[in-house]
């Protein structure tokens, strides 16, 4: 199942990050390898958000190092963020475009035109099985549609790294599972990386190489995925991600976070 | 270049698309033109064509009232409308409040009498005339000096009436000393450069602040597209993105402000 090199493509060392005072990520340190999928597991509110939202250069960090290849986010953003694609949880694209002109308008915005526009849009259409309704204005698309073009949208530029926020929010079970079979496939033949994360423990057993569960901004657990299982069976007498994850986060609800 | 074509199209698109924004686009400004048309109208109306309506009481059954009021007529800008001669003032001015009127005269029965008059006595004033607060003074100073100097034309025919055999017993001509229905005076208009123009029209006037106006309502459903562009995190997508190009970043820039 292990599909990275044992070279890490990201460091993230001591990262810190605070909102008015109120500590988000405390002294988070974490390497990802390079062609793997990391699934990141944490409780709303545990700073999962934030940690994508720093790695791609959306918002700063307030202390840490964190280096993408060798090169330092601080100092090489621009380069970083053109190997970079980051897919929000949120439906990122425009809902009055057809999916033809939402493609094509973010890959312009990616710098690519002519020939390498059309490919990199026929990647997509395929990836997105979305060949019967590439002229159809988005917001008459249904969640799964919708979901598999916000996806589309992030392949564009043909990404080393790959942000996946929740992509599997509010889909139906056949849109999740083709997603998933898509994140597979785009690691497997693409050799690309891929940090994922979701709310769906069975998710993430199924298509992650590694795993980290963030809690409270700290890293608590971080392994690949079969050592984390066998310490599940260990900790909770079987191999279930779910109960590992309740047992190591508490059950408190934290919404009021 | 392609960047702000592709990000020109977007905006176009996103705001042919929605109804709600053509709708503010074309309909606000036509509303703004005809409220401001509407609301001048009466103002540039005065650099064109003007007509005082006066609502007109004649208390006086002689030819004299009758003159007068054919000579003013014949300046084209007053028009009297004559109402019972028995009608009381207080009358008249009810009627002249209800039926809008800007203006009433009041033309007394000594009129023909003061017209004709011989001796130096002082008499009542021979014409009343009821003005409505509301009108520009102006309004009131063309219409009182336009009375008084056909008053003075009548009081002069008159005169020369009166004195028609000594001046025959002179050799003088009356009809050369009859006062003259025409204005001696000549006017002319001086235009800047020498060149011709029209005063504009009350929607002519208006087209400069409607054309700043209508930019607001484009503006309007471009800022919901920003806002819409941050609630469904299309900016944060963007701001992952590197994009490099001023037009891309200036939505970006907005976020940053708000």
């Amino acid at each position: 199942m292990a599909r990275g090199n044992g070279e890490p493509l990201i460091k993230i060392e001591h990262l810190y990050k605070s909102y008015d005072k109120k500590p988000v990520l405390k002294d988070v340190t974490l390497s990802v390898q390079r062609g793997s999928i990391m699934g990141l597991l944490g409780p709303n509110g545990a700073g999962k958000t934030t940690l994508i939202s720093i790695l791609t250069g959306v918002i700063r960090k307030d202390s840490g190092s964190i280096t993408v290849d060798g090169m330092d986010l601080n100092h090489e953003i621009g380069a970083i963020q053109s190997r970079c694609s980051y897919v929000p949880q949120t439906l990122a694209f425009y809902p009055r475009l057809t999916a033809r002109e939402n493609l094509e308008y973010f890959g312009a915005l990616r710098d690519l035109k002519g020939k390498k526009l059309k490919e990199s849009m026929e990647f997509c259409i395929d990836i997105g099985s979305m060949q019967d309704f590439l002229n159809k204005r988005v917001d008459k698309f249904s969640g799964g549609m919708k979901r598999r073009l916000n996806m589309a949208i992030g392949l564009l530029n043909d990404p080393e790294i790959l942000y996946l926020d929740e992509p599997t929010l509010g889909v139906d079970a056949q849109s999740r599972n083709y997603i998933l079979k898509t994140i597979k496939k785009i690691n497997c033949e693409r050799k690309t990386t891929i940090i994922y994360t979701s709310h769906y423990m069975d998710e993430i057993e199924q298509v992650s190489d590694e795993i980290a569960i963030i809690d409270e901004g700290k890293i608590i657990l971080h392994g690949h995925t079969q050592d984390i299982l066998t310490r599940a069976d260990a900790l909770c007498g079987h191999r279930n991600l779910e109960e590992l994850f309740l047992k190591l986060t508490n059950i408190r609800l934290r919404d009021d976070n | 270049m392609i960047k702000l074509l592709y990000i020109l199209k977007k905006e176009f698109l996103l705001i042919v698309r929605d109804v709600h924004a053509v709708t503010i686009l074309f309909v606000m400004p036509a509303v703004f033109i005809l409220i401001m048309t509407l609301a001048m109208k009466d103002l540039f109306e005065l650099h064109s064509s003007v007509v005082i309506d006066i609502l007109t009481v004649n208390h006086d059954a002689g030819k004299r009232p009758v003159a007068l009021l054919k000579a003013m007529e014949e300046h084209s800008t007053f028009r009297f409308h004559l109402i019972a001669k028995d009608t009381a003032t207080e009358s008249v001015k009810e009627q002249m409040l209800s039926r809008d009127y800007k203006f009433a005269l009041i033309i007394k029965k000594n009129f023909s009498t003061f017209v004709n008059k011989k001796g130096k006595g002082k008499d009542e004033n021979p014409l009343e005339l009821l003005v409505n607060p509301t009108v520009p003074v102006q309004t009131q100073l063309v219409l009182k000096s336009t009375l008084d100097g056909e008053l003075s034309k009548l009081r002069w025919d008159a005169f020369i009436g009166r004195i028609d055999k000594l001046l025959a017993f002179a050799g003088i001509d009356k009809k050369d000393l009859k006062a003259n229905k025409l204005s001696p005076i000549d006017v002319q208009y001086v235009y800047k450069g020498g060149q011709y123009f029209k005063m504009p029209s009350a929607v002519q006037q208006s087209v400069p602040a409607w054309i700043v106006f209508s930019m607001f309502f484009i503006v309007i459903p471009i800022s919901n597209t920003f806002i819409s562009e941050r609630d469904q995190g299309t900016f944060m997508r963007l701001k992952s993105m590197n994009v490099s190009s001023p037009y891309a970043a200036a939505p970006l820039l907005l976020l940053e402000i708000r």
